[in-house]
């Protein structure tokens, strides 16, 4: 094609984009959804000067106020105000990387009632197989293959942030490297996915993660059933920490992720933040500064020793959670969704012991 | 005066950001539309790449670099438009951009079928390549503006351009095929 030279290239570009003009409308239309999102920052709403008493049970009735500020509220450690314990960690949590012989020898010896859904991170190679599984009446759970060197034998992820994960799993590409692992309570070994090295370590800082999902977001990816794009799992070391619930908030129209509307919304944070602060009768709720936005709950679901002061505050947990990061997200469905990223907390990641070679 | 603008707006004067918007429509329309090649898109993507600044003002350290930032906040708007739309996709004659019967913005040798082949090879390519290509061939920007924009390094804005001008070549060739 020695005929679409520079100058041709030009042409039709200029063509396609050279003589549009925006409908005169457009500026307002921008106008007032930017004038809606101001408001939602920064009204304290009537509504949400309440007396600290009624707090618990407004929030009991109906979800709780939420003002916007604009940052978080760092935490004087170790006794902050309000009574918070955020738990102070001097020393950084360390991550339990497992062999293949050493991760079978802990499912060998560990009573599956004793899984309670715990994952792993495992130093492996899943060998994938094609296996016969029935389809009749309704697909049955089927394998995916073997860690390499065992005869362990590994399963898609029953509980998946999106069905696509599964597929993907199955892909060859996933199978290298380390691997997130789940002792699933049904009995199976589920392969969550593969976990992205940073530096030759697993734990990622937080920052890192938000740096490295912005380079994503500049790649072409398959966008998912709510619009939502999710990319790789990390390992990170961050505070986790939950607003106090909004008992207002506008939800967003046809939100496409539930799990990111109103109610307990969920953040990382690189120090113990916390986002809710009380003044009086007034309480104020801002996206920490350098914050994941995560899945509502998610402080609930996997926080170490999760717990509420008497204000209603959730006092910031340290941990490595296991994340399932997210380069596109829509963000009108999405309810404090200022930060520097979003990402769905799968797991922590606990210390594991594991008894040595031999042992019994 | 434009700085003074992106300054407040960055306070959260939202008076500011409408003079601005004012101000950058235009340009940020005609961009979306020489990507996407739909008024109905190019429109939806310009609304949103707005709405998404005003959301982000608070998170642009410098605002000497608003015209970086903003830019690549459009590619974005594009690339998720584009993806709404691509399992629904239909080009209609209501669809392709008012001005692609415009005399005067055409090279007299380009044909009407012509600018159908390549409108169609355009369709074929991805969003950052039709960004690419529009940034450099159209809005005539170099190398290092480009990586500013879209958040990748230099070299890779080369090689990838490249690659964008191989893929329309082939998308072309492929489009002119009896």
């Amino acid at each position: 094609m020695n005929d679409l030279d520079d100058a041709r290239l030009r042409a039709h570009l200029e063509r396609r984009g050279g003589a549009g003009s925006p409908p005169d409308t457009l500026p307002a239309a921008i106008h007032e959804r930017a004038s809606s999102i101001a408001q939602q920052r920064s009204v304290p709403a009537p509504a949400l000067r309440l007396r600290r008493g009624w707090l618990a049970l407004a929030a009991v009735l109906a979800g709780t106020a939420v003002v916007f500020a604009s940052a978080g509220f760092k935490l004087p450690l170790p006794a902050p105000e309000h009574g918070l314990q955020a738990t102070p960690s001097p020393v950084p949590p360390r991550v339990t990387i497992l062999g293949a012989e050493d991760f079978a020898r802990l499912v060998a010896e560990t009573p599956v009632a004793a899984w309670g859904d715990r994952v792993a991170i495992v130093d492996a190679r899943i060998e994938s197989r094609d296996f016969f599984c029935a389809f009749d009446p309704v697909p049955a759970p089927c394998p995916i293959g073997h860690l390499a060197g065992t005869e362990l034998l590994v399963w898609p992820d029953s509980a998946p942030v999106y069905e696509d994960d599964v597929e993907a799993s199955r892909q060859v590409g996933e199978f290298d490297g380390p691997q997130a692992l789940r002792l699933a309570s049904t009995g199976h070994v589920e392969l969550i996915g593969s976990v992205r090295r940073f530096d030759g370590a697993i734990a990622w800082q937080l920052d890192s993660m938000v740096t490295w999902i912005r380079r994503l977001q500049s790649f072409e990816h398959p966008i998912g059933p709510d619009g939502i794009s999710v990319g790789p799992l990390f390992v990170v070391d961050a505070w986790l920490v939950a607003a106090m619930e909004p008992l207002r908030c506008r939800a967003p129209e046809g939100s496409a992720a539930p799990l990111f509307a109103c109610g307990r919304v969920g953040f990382l944070t690189p120090e113990a933040i916390q986002p809710t602060r009380i003044d009086g009768d007034t309480i104020f709720t801002a996206v920490p500064e350098g914050s994941v936005r995560v899945q509502n709950l998610a402080y609930e679901t996997f926080a170490p020793d999760a717990r509420w002061s008497t204000d209603r505050l959730a006092e910031p947990r340290r941990a490595l959670y296991l994340v399932r990061s997210i380069i596109d997200f829509p963000q009108d469905s999405c309810f404090m969704c200022e930060a520097a990223g979003q990402a769905f907390v799968v797991a922590r990641i606990d210390p594991i012991a594991v008894s040595p070679a031999g042992e019994n | 005066m434009k700085l003074e603008l992106v300054e407040a707006a960055r306070r959260g004067d939202l008076e500011a950001f409408d003079a601005l918007v004012r101000q950058e429509v235009r340009g940020v329309y005609r961009t979306a539309l020489a990507i996407l090649g739909s008024e109905r898109d190019a429109e939806e993507a310009t609304q949103d790449a707005f709405v998404s600044a005003w959301r982000s003002f608070p998170r642009l350290r410098d605002p000497d670099r608003f015209d970086a930032w903003l830019g690549r906040i459009v590619v974005n708007a594009c690339r998720m438009t584009l993806r709404r739309r691509r399992s629904i996709r239909e080009i209609s004659f209501d669809d392709r951009p008012s001005g692609s019967n415009d005399p005067a913005a055409l090279d007299p040798t380009v044909l009407a079928a012509e600018a159908d082949a390549f409108d169609r090879a355009f369709e074929r390519l991805t969003v950052d390549e039709r960004a690419l290509l529009v940034l450099h061939y159209r809005d005539e920007l170099g190398l290092r503006e480009i990586a500013d924009r879209l958040g990748v390094r230099e070299g890779t804005v080369k090689s990838r351009l490249w690659r964008a001008r191989r893929s329309l070549e082939a998308a072309l060739a492929e489009e002119r095929r009896p």
